[in-house]
């Protein structure tokens, strides 16, 4: 049986997710363009704030390493990234939004990804792509330049795995982004299977 | 032309220099003393009949634990653990370091690998970077990662690591860093806490009042 | 009163020269610039636009691959051989496995010989296409990129239907290739591809880019280097072959199916200045395009049946005692690897020669006296990848 034939969600899903994926001041547009005076909106400051923020997330061009090639298929022909409003590659960090962690973070890189993160204006947020971004990945075991997951060194809000991650995974990470920008309210749900797979890795005893 | 017909070429020019030539699996190989190195390599690029106007790579070895008549190797590498701390050993290294030179002739078209070695106490070779441009590179590649110094170097400074790095990578008796430049190397242990919380870095505080918006 | 003030500031005596205390500046480009094509740090002295001494820093990178050689076994080191030239990986596994087989000894069955020349060769066509778009990205050439990312992507979906991975593959095991063809369309398809990218696609781009006189105003003439830097300075690939010197490891050192296949070497021809500048390494790589099109063309139309592996694929592989230096013709150069075997499961020692950290240092000498301008189309023109400089 599938989910969507499943009347039950899964465990852990968030059943109030659809809901919060637009926004109200989109359906204020809505009811102003149907409405005769078409004179005001009702809404808050910073939901409009929110909606400017994710509509234009520029992201700084940062590759470090074979995700970076994936980085730049997902802004060229195909894939496209302008579709989400992220299209806009800034050569220096003070005018961008988004860091996109693309590879192998070094010892000797450390120090500059902080400097390039601390340089960006607020708001900002990092997108952790790929598993060596995100915990070592195959370079865990006899790694001595290579910094076990960026999150050593910056806070990340997205985790995008793979190796190097295909440009559709980007850019779903790139939306789940756009979700958290929104506001989305729940909590942080850790899978059950997950925590089962955790467990049954068997050098882990 | 053939490897041993350079091989001997070699011979009559450097002399007690020239230490032996082995044939067997893989590249035949010219065993030449460190102190005439450099004569060697001036003489394979200059001479007519050798012509070596070309270095294609330059290796370190460490040869330490390399077993000459035995079947395999007994020293395994240090890495980290499964929990991301690093592997330590009481064992002490012994053994030579090696540098292999392999030439190639473009108008020739023949190869030929020179290689010399000097014990761990000395470590020192004679650079040949005023022969090939590229070799320049390669011994800053090698000191950096094996410690075998250049003497006469024009540069040697670390290629790849910092200056401050400790230790030498790819010696096999490397012990690897679990924090270099404040900069954390070792892993994380999942096991513990598969999801650990993440505390937000030192960033610089903005002035009171100007607080940024929440993200 | 007032010829004594100009002649104070030194302006109405011609012999007078005040004392203007000047030096060069240091100028840091990279790690993170858009022109070096990676992490690259590139230390430049300049005295206004003209730079006076260039030193490549490298090492952000250092991924401590010949570590890892000697710390797993030899097939799971192909995966790490995927991670030196990520936009031609196809042609590092090639590199590798040849050398591996040269110290076992051991034969490869024709079947797969021909299909690893298939995908090295569309593998280099893939790079080149990335480095002729990120080069017209240098030069101020936005829109090529548009086009030859979309012909590349036509090519990852052609790997990904024989390997299974978009862009790192994993493909080439001791022994022969992983898989075989999918079936009778990936061979159509495949030479459907190439007879198009050889009569529509590069005349396309000779149009949008080769030819462009804005591009030819930047990059011909410009920072030309001459054979003998290049054999000194161990240049290889496009590179040694834009100074006009026909070497090609396919052919003056051949391995695998290739003797088997007639193809041409391109090397540059001074078209549009002297030989050995910029236009003529651009150029070269979209001549070789052409040429690995013929390659994958002859390897598909005489593809032998017959087995694709010498060795099962769960099988441990042991190497002999003993020690060989292979190369092959990688996108960018000769990738070759000394690779020392002690009898066991595992190297003794991998060193892998790179082709861009060769050629990348040639910059020392070339860029010296140039605009600063001109070293990011020298830079650009070397076509250097960090994965493969750092490792």
């Amino acid at each position: 049986m599938s989910y969507k034939e499943s009347t039950t969600p899964p465990e852990g899903y968030d059943v109030g997710r659809e809901n919060m994926l637009d926004f109200k001041i989109d359906k204020q547009f809505e009811m102003l363009e149907q409405s005769d005076s078409k004179n005001f909106i009702l809404t808050t400051v910073d939901e409009v704030f929110n909606w400017a923020k994710l509509s234009s997330i520029w992201p700084v061009t940062f590759g470090l390493a074979c995700c970076a090639i994936e980085m730049i298929a997902a802004g060229a022909t195909r894939y496209d990234i302008d579709r989400f409003g992220a299209g806009a590659f800034r050569p220096t960090p003070r005018q961008a939004d988004l860091m996109i962690v693309s590879g192998t973070v070094t010892g000797k890189m450390a120090r500059r990804l902080k400097l390039i993160y601390d340089q960006m204006p607020e708001p900002k947020w990092v997108m952790a792509m790929g598993s060596c971004a995100i915990g070592g990945g195959p370079y865990f075991k006899y790694g001595y330049h290579v910094v076990k997951g960026v999150d050593f060194i910056v806070p990340v809000d997205v985790y995008v795995p793979g190796c190097p991650p295909r440009p559709e995974v980007l850019l779903e990470g790139l939306m789940r982004l756009q979700d958290k920008i929104r506001g989305r309210k729940g909590k942080l749900i850790t899978p059950k299977w997950v925590l089962d797979y955790a467990q049954k890795i068997p050098y882990r005893k | 032309m053939e490897a041993r017909a350079i091989y001997e070429l070699l011979a009559e020019k450097i002399g007690d220099g020239a230490l032996g030539f082995t044939e067997g699996t893989g590249d035949p190989v010219a065993d030449v003393a460190p102190a005439s190195i450099v004569d060697a390599c001036t003489f394979l690029r200059d001479d007519e009949r050798c012509d070596f106007d070309m270095m294609m790579c330059l290796s370190g070895i460490d040869w330490d634990g390399y077993d000459e008549n035995g079947k395999g190797k007994s020293v395994s590498i240090l890495g980290y653990t499964d929990l991301g701390e690093p592997e330590t050993t009481e064992r002490a290294s012994d053994g030579d370091f090696g540098v292999a030179y392999d030439l190639y002739s473009h108008r020739l078209k023949h190869k030929f690998t020179l290689r010399v070695r000097v014990t761990r106490e000395v470590a020192s070779v004679p650079t040949v970077s005023g022969v090939w441009e590229t070799a320049n590179w390669h011994e800053r590649e090698a000191w950096d990662l094996l410690g075998i110094r250049f003497a006469g170097h024009p540069d040697l400074r670390r290629m790849l690591l910092d200056e401050s790095w400790v230790g030498h990578p790819l010696r096999k008796d490397y012990q690897m860093p679990s924090e270099w430049d404040a900069v954390r190397l070792s892993g994380r242990d999942y096991a513990k806490n598969p999801f650990p919380p993440i505390a937000p870095p030192e960033t610089p505080t903005p002035p009171a009042g100007d607080k940024p918006a929440e993200g | 009163m007032a010829t004594e003030d100009v002649k104070a500031t030194g302006w109405a005596d011609q012999d007078h020269v005040p004392e203007i205390k000047s030096e060069l500046l240091e100028l840091n480009m990279g790690p993170q610039h858009p022109a070096t094509h990676g992490v690259l740090r590139l230390l430049l002295e300049t005295d206004g636009e003209i730079v006076y001494k260039v030193t490549p820093v490298m090492g952000y990178l250092h991924r401590c691959a010949e570590k890892i050689a000697e710390g797993v076994n030899y097939k799971q080191w192909v995966v790490y051989t995927d991670r030196f030239d990520y936009l031609a990986p196809m042609c590092c596994n090639h590199a590798y496995v040849t050398a591996l087989e040269k110290l076992m000894g051991q034969e490869v069955p024709e079947r797969g010989e021909h299909l690893r020349v298939v995908a090295a060769e569309l593998s280099r066509i893939a790079s080149h296409l990335v480095s002729l778009a990120t080069f017209g990205l240098d030069m101020g050439a936005f829109t090529p990129l548009l086009y030859m990312f979309r012909e590349r992507e036509e090519i990852l979906n052609l790997l990904e239907r024989i390997a299974g991975g978009r862009m790192l593959y994993n493909y080439m095991v001791p022994g022969g290739v992983r898989y075989d063809v999918p079936d009778d369309k990936w061979i159509k398809d495949v030479l459907s591809f190439v007879d198009m990218m050889e009569t529509k696609k590069v005349p396309e781009y000779n149009t949008l880019l080769s030819y462009n006189k804005i591009f030819i105003e930047r990059t011909a003439n410009v920072c030309v280097i001459s054979p003998e830097d290049a054999f000194t300075f161990g240049c290889t690939g496009p590179v040694l072959r834009g100074s006009g010197v026909s070497f090609d490891c396919r052919r003056d050192d051949p391995y695998g199916a290739y003797p088997k296949f007639d193809f041409e070497i391109p090397v540059g021809q001074g078209q549009m200045g002297a030989v050995g500048d910029c236009w003529d390494r651009y150029f070269v790589r979209m001549l070789e395009i052409e040429q690995s099109c013929r390659l994958i063309r002859q390897a598909l139309e005489t593809l032998p049946d017959g087995p694709y592996q010498a060795i099962e694929l769960k099988k441990p592989v042991k190497a002999p005692m003993g020690a060989v230096y292979s190369r092959t013709e990688s996108a960018k150069g000769e990738l070759g690897h000394y690779l020392i075997g002690d009898g066991g499961q595992t190297a003794f020692r991998n060193k892998v020669r790179s082709p861009s950290f060769c050629n990348l240092q040639v910059v020392t000498k070339v860029g010296v006296g140039q605009m600063v301008s001109d070293l990011v189309a020298l830079v650009g023109s070397l076509d250097i990848v960090l994965g493969e400089i750092d490792r």
